[in-house]
């Protein structure tokens, strides 16, 4: 779970530098249905990406408020983000498939602009394998009582799987019904995805919510008192 | 038992070639081409609307696509008449539809018989080839019961078997199984597929079930009439 974090982590790094408040923000912001990220979490997590040499500080900040670490990813954390984005997730994992980095992910290729589309007909072809993996051979075809335990796990195992692709289905149909999201959401879009036939345009600075923090491209002067 | 006409083992049994067709103004196939090998289980997957059964129909030779070109077992469906067409498919090719489409004057013994009949065996021999179908598809008792008497599951067991006793070498089939969450359901699939691994027939099936996806060797999904994705699975 700690590292499905940190893959999110380094995703929302990908269109450029930002500070803990800011990714705080924007994963709860982009994954509004998930748990909202503990402070606690997000700094320790990018404490462990830092020593991982997947991030580097880009700059501290000292304003009105406390001081702010900008973290920028290295270049094997951004080859390790955009590997996050493409890859489909193993359903063969105990447990099955989790929900939350299966919702993480795909929306986080969509708002990003890293090819939602490919990254979910991959996801599903490695859920289809995974149900056949689940199917019984050709032959067995038990009905007993005693093969009741082994057929009603796999079935359970199977339908969660089907399950998972239908919400693939519903949530590809509600992203082509969706403009284009604008990566200028974050500031510096840094992606070579390709994107809509209109550049993107910065967002206007955000009205920050908490007034102890301000967007990190912003002079500190900017904030509200 | 008629003796079909055995295909080169390399040449695909279907081949479509960028095939187009439109009901009144509704695109509902641009541009899909496919191959599909001997022995090979498709799966052709897609929301309601996005083109499958179109494609089926055209493979079959039951639609004459507006554009592009179909290919069945190695001959050109393009330009042949209809008996041409008809000749190309009779033994060679199998289609179980979403609602059985059994004949409702004849029973169902009768029903599996049928392409034996039309294809000149005696009725006799035809009819106890058809129990033995019947038999294999769960449905023996299903024999002397007419179409209007049977449950919708009843009524795919008797087509099921009816598209094998020719043992052909392109089976088709529109959500053949209904819901494969049934245990009847799920045996039917198993025996469909069973068929075409022990004879290496092809068995193209148009689902919208995952179950049924899952156990294809390869799955063809469309979006909106176009292949969206494509994903072989063994």
């Amino acid at each position: 779970m700690i590292m499905a974090i940190g893959d999110a982590l380094l995703a929302l790094l990908l269109p450029g530098p930002r500070h803990g408040y800011d990714l705080k923000r924007t994963h709860d912001e982009w994954f509004a249905g998930l748990r909202p990220l503990a402070f606690g979490q997000v700094y320790s997590t990018l404490a462990r990406l830092q020593r991982d040499d997947l991030i580097e500080i880009a700059q501290t900040e000292i304003g009105d408020g406390p001081e702010r670490t900008v973290y920028e990813l290295t270049e094997p954390g951004r080859a390790r983000a955009r590997d996050w984005l493409a890859e489909p997730i193993d359903p063969g994992v105990t447990g099955g498939v989790p929900a939350d980095e299966l919702i993480r992910k795909t929306l986080a290729a969509y708002r990003l602009h890293a090819d939602p589309g490919g990254l979910m007909s991959r996801q599903r072809a490695t859920h289809l394998r995974a149900m056949r993996a689940l199917e019984p051979a050709p032959g067995e075809t038990d009905h007993s009582a005693a093969a009741l335990g082994r057929t009603g796990v796999r079935d359970l195992q199977r339908l969660h799987l089907d399950a998972d692709l239908r919400w693939l289905d519903l949530t590809g149909e509600r992203i082509r019904r969706l403009p284009a999201p604008e990566v200028g959401m974050l500031p510096g879009a840094v992606l070579e995805y390709p994107t809509t036939d209109e550049p993107d345009e910065p967002d206007e600075p955000d009205e920050g919510e908490d007034p102890e923090y301000t967007d990190p491209n912003q002079p500190a002067e900017g904030a509200r008192s | 038992m008629s003796q079909v006409g055995v295909s080169d083992p390399a040449e695909p049994v279907l081949v479509l070639e960028n095939i187009q067709h439109a009901y009144r103004r509704t695109i509902a196939v641009r541009g899909v081409s496919l191959t599909v090998q001997p022995g090979e289980i498709l799966a052709v997957t897609g929301p309601s609307g996005c083109g499958k059964s179109t494609v089926l129909h055209v493979a079959a030779g039951l639609i004459r696509p507006q554009s592009g070109t179909v290919r069945l077992f190695g001959q050109s469906l393009t330009g042949a008449g209809d008996d041409e067409r008809a000749r190309l498919r009779r033994g060679k090719l199998s289609l179980v539809l979403q609602f059985g489409q059994l004949v409702p004057e004849l029973t169902g013994v009768d029903n599996v018989a049928l392409p034996l009949l039309l294809d000149g065996h005696g009725p006799t021999q035809a009819r106890r080839l058809a129990l033995g179908w019947l038999e294999r598809c769960g449905a023996q008792e299903l024999a002397d019961v007419e179409p209007a008497e049977m449950s919708g599951g009843q009524a795919q067991r008797v087509a099921v078997a009816r598209s094998l006793i020719t043992s052909p070498q392109l089976m088709l089939a529109d959500e053949p199984t209904g819901s494969l969450d049934s245990i009847g359901g799920r045996e039917l699939l198993d025996l469909m597929i069973g068929e075409a691994r022990r004879s290496g027939a092809a068995l193209i099936v148009v689902t919208h079930d995952n179950s049924v996806a899952a156990r294809a060797d390869r799955e063809i999904r469309l979006f909106d009439g176009e292949i969206a994705s494509e994903a072989v699975l063994v």
